[in-house]
């Protein structure tokens, strides 16, 4: 017999063998990421469920969601980002100098509401698109790009603001939009969670569902077969992390609306909050694996966490080590997941 | 690489001879004719509106006092490492003087080193641990900051049972203003702390002896970073817990207007207490959101520590303590417009025309 | 965490066989760091500048350490 069928029938014969449960589920797993983060996220629903009774109540879940509202926004950016085998530091800065722009131009009645809004989402387009210059025309590697971006963006967003915060009666109605809410059943949600939605709805049918989405996963999988098979590597990387801007710039609207206010030191840690959603969320930090939707789970994760302890009582000191617990299981998981033999 | 950090050395290096150089000859400034005195002034960051308006303040009056000051900060809460440079700066820039809101004891080392180099140090609006690492403190007291509050939440209630909320600042930092204002407000109620430095150890129910004293029950310590949006997340996890609280303490002023935005989004009200007194919070007095603040200032901190530095390094006496008290005191007042029995305070407009910030 | 990534940055990675980044790179990386933050801080700069001045540093840095491999290459 020749060496290629008696491979071919060893392929055969691997292929038909017998996977325990376990590998069962973990083939099942390895084709659909976020189903590990959603997995997850069940189990933390049911433990807290078990735990306290005032976790799983609609007011509870409303509350919940729009907690998670500005983190998942900004996930979404910090998302694509991600695909492409990039990473964006200068997530927190780019909002908050986005919001002290919409806010400190349509201050006390200064710049139309419409206008200012537009003008502070172009602000965080073009820092995106500062980002993405700088990586696609002077080549530099993304870490670092974003980690002086982030240094800038700050400074200027400290210098042009005095570092002041501008409180929501200072502002047109339209910037406070977002914060307004309504109920739908017992559930109390906010538009700022229409629209956050909506980001994931639409950006998660470009990247499914479009060439240029299909373009971001070669891009982030293998540059070079992707430059090779014509794929325009720059501009989908520039567009990539200009579009991440515009999405930041909208977290930013959502963010006034939730807060009541433009300040400067909101959300301190929004980077690693990001981060930390897109990682849970099964997206692979070396580009080219996950889906969008696995970043709202995981977004979802480490608030229902967060939330779920508070109603606990459990100590401050004890949360914030539980969410670093919760950060290495879910990767661990993830990487356990992508060890499947094929 | 090598001929890239070669040309930047160089820039470098001709930078600082030029600040040098800068730094030496005097400026015309003002008054007196003599050589403008170099100040630092320290915060812990440049965000937080108490010290945005320190270093506002401390900016105005330097000319008054012919004194060349830079601003320096940490970059959050909790960056010993940015302070410690900023010391550090100072020493080598020939600085006659330092006025500080020292992070921790771990700027501890440096001060020493800027008092041993002949600088004088003053802290400013926390005393450091312990007292004597500065020259002198000019503080405010954030103990009595709290207890004022406390003392007249109980005096409201007036022996209604209290359903408390106690925002506080970080959750994974220990920080003196953290737990002096939350400890300061449980024994102002009359409420028994049992360790006065760390949060969140009282008994979750029992009896307060404040004002006509009553039953209470302490729902939840949570941690709003000291921001609106922090403050609104702290408030609606309390609320989930038990929606019927009554009474919210707040570490200040950004973290209860978050507070008000949570239980107004629930239908709820409940009395808010907070520490701070800038001029929005004033403004939040009057409209009603907080319903007492105790009321600290910032400016005058800076800017009697900068006269201070400036007589002594100009020869005159040094500044001593007030008495029976390790520091200054610069001064704490309750504001509110709903005076309760036996506690002092002022109301919202008289708080206005003393506040700080925007 | 930005300080000492910032040295890391600087000092950057040897790549393959081209030794090119001297003795010890991270130390003369953090050695430049400092030096520029002294400047700045001597300068008597106020805070945010500073802060603006470290992002455009690292950028203008890095940058030019790239410009320097292409012209070797």
């Amino acid at each position: 017999m020749s060496t290629t069928t008696t491979k071919s029938a060893a392929a055969a014969e691997f292929a038909r063998r017998q996977q325990s449960p376990l590998q069962k589920v973990q083939h099942q797993l390895h084709g659909r990421p976020w189903l590990s983060p959603l997995f997850l996220l069940l189990v933390a629903f049911l433990a807290f469920f078990i735990a306290t009774p005032t976790f799983l109540t609609a007011n509870s879940m409303g509350i919940l969601l729009q907690q998670t509202a500005v983190v998942a926004a900004l996930a979404v950016g910090q998302t694509l980002v991600i695909l492409t085998a990039g990473i964006d530091l200068s997530v927190g800065a780019i909002m908050v100098l986005s919001m002290m722009v919409m806010a400190t131009l349509s201050k006390d009645g200064g710049m139309p509401g419409v206008l200012a809004l537009a003008i502070g989402i172009l602000f965080a387009t073009a820092a995106g698109a500062l980002n993405g210059l700088l990586v696609t025309r002077i080549n530099l590697p993304p870490f670092i790009v974003t980690l002086g971006t982030l240094s800038i963006f700050t400074a200027i967003a400290l210098l042009y603001s005095g570092g002041e915060s501008i409180q929501a009666d200072h502002l047109p109605a339209l910037l406070n939009f977002l914060g307004e809410g309504f109920s739908i059943g017992g559930f109390s949600l906010t538009w700022g969670i229409v629209v956050v939605i909506l980001i994931y709805a639409v950006v998660g049918f470009v990247l499914a569902q479009t060439a240029w989405g299909r373009y971001v996963y070669a891009v982030g999988d293998d540059p070079e077969s992707a430059r090779l098979s014509g794929v325009p590597s720059k501009r989908i990387l520039l567009a990539v992390y200009t579009v991440a801007g515009l999405i930041y710039g909208i977290a930013a609207w959502v963010l006034i609306g939730r807060a009541g206010a433009a300040t400067p030191n909101a959300v301190p840690d929004a980077n690693l909050q990001s981060i930390t959603a897109v990682v849970i969320g099964g997206t692979s930090l070396f580009g080219g694996r996950g889906r969008l939707i696995g970043t709202l789970i995981g977004a979802l994760i480490v608030q229902t966490l967060q939330f779920g302890l508070s109603q606990m009582g459990v100590d401050q000191q004890w949360r914030v080590l539980a969410t670093g617990i919760l950060v290495i299981v879910a990767v661990a998981v993830d990487q356990w997941i992508r060890k499947v033999k094929a | 690489m090598r001929t890239g950090l070669a040309v930047t050395a160089a820039v470098s290096t001709s930078l600082a001879m030029a600040a040098c150089n800068r730094g030496s000859s005097s400026d015309s400034a003002a008054s007196g004719g003599s050589s403008p005195i170099g100040v630092v002034l320290i915060t812990k960051d440049s965000t937080n509106p108490f010290f945005v308006a320190m270093q506002k303040g401390a900016k105005a009056d330097a000319t008054k006092n012919n004194v060349k000051l830079t601003v320096a900060s940490g970059k959050q809460e909790g960056d010993d490492q940015g302070q410690i440079t900023a010391i550090e700066d100072a020493i080598a820039r020939g600085d006659k003087g330092i006025l500080i809101t020292p992070m921790s004891t771990g700027v501890n080392a440096a001060i020493k080193k800027a008092r041993d180099a002949g600088l004088y140090v003053i802290a400013l609006d926390t005393p450091p641990d312990p007292a004597n690492t500065v020259d002198i403190t000019f503080a405010t007291d954030n103990r009595e900051a709290g207890k004022l509050d406390g003392q007249w939440a109980a005096a409201t209630l007036d022996g209604k049972a209290a359903t408390i909320a106690l925002l506080d600042l970080f959750s994974d930092k220990i920080v003196s203003v953290d737990y002096n204002r939350d400890q300061g407000f449980l024994e102002g109620m009359g409420i028994p702390v049992n360790d006065p430095k760390k949060n969140g150890d009282e008994a979750k129910t029992g009896k307060y002896s404040g004002g006509k004293g009553g039953d209470y029950t302490i729902v939840c310590n949570e941690a709003g970073q000291g921001a609106e949006d922090g403050g609104r997340t702290a408030m609606e996890k309390c609320l989930a817990k038990n929606p019927n609280i009554n009474l919210v303490y707040t570490i200040n002023e950004p973290t209860a207007g978050g507070a008000n935005a949570a239980l107004k989004a629930a239908g709820k009200t409940a009395t808010i207490v907070s520490v701070d007194g800038g001029c929005a919070g004033v403004a939040s007095v009057k409209s009603g959101v907080i319903g007492a603040t105790a009321q600290q200032y910032p400016l005058k901190m800076a800017t009697e520590g900068m006269e201070a530095i400036a007589k002594v390094a100009r020869g005159g006496e040094k500044p001593k303590p007030d008495a029976g008290l390790d520091f200054k005191n610069t001064g704490v007042a309750l504001v509110t417009d709903k005076p309760a029995e036996g506690v002092e305070s002022i109301t919202s407009a008289e708080g206005a025309k003393i506040c700080w910030g925007n | 965490m930005t300080a000492s990534t910032l040295h890391v940055a600087h000092g950057g990675v040897p790549a393959g066989k081209e030794e090119i980044y001297g003795r010890d790179p991270i130390l003369s990386a953090r050695k430049l760091v400092i030096t520029f933050g002294r400047v700045v801080g001597l300068a008597g700069v106020d805070q945010q500048w500073r802060v603006l001045a470290t992002g455009v540093l690292v950028i203008v840095a890095v940058a030019i350490d790239q410009w320097i491999r292409k012209v070797k290459a």
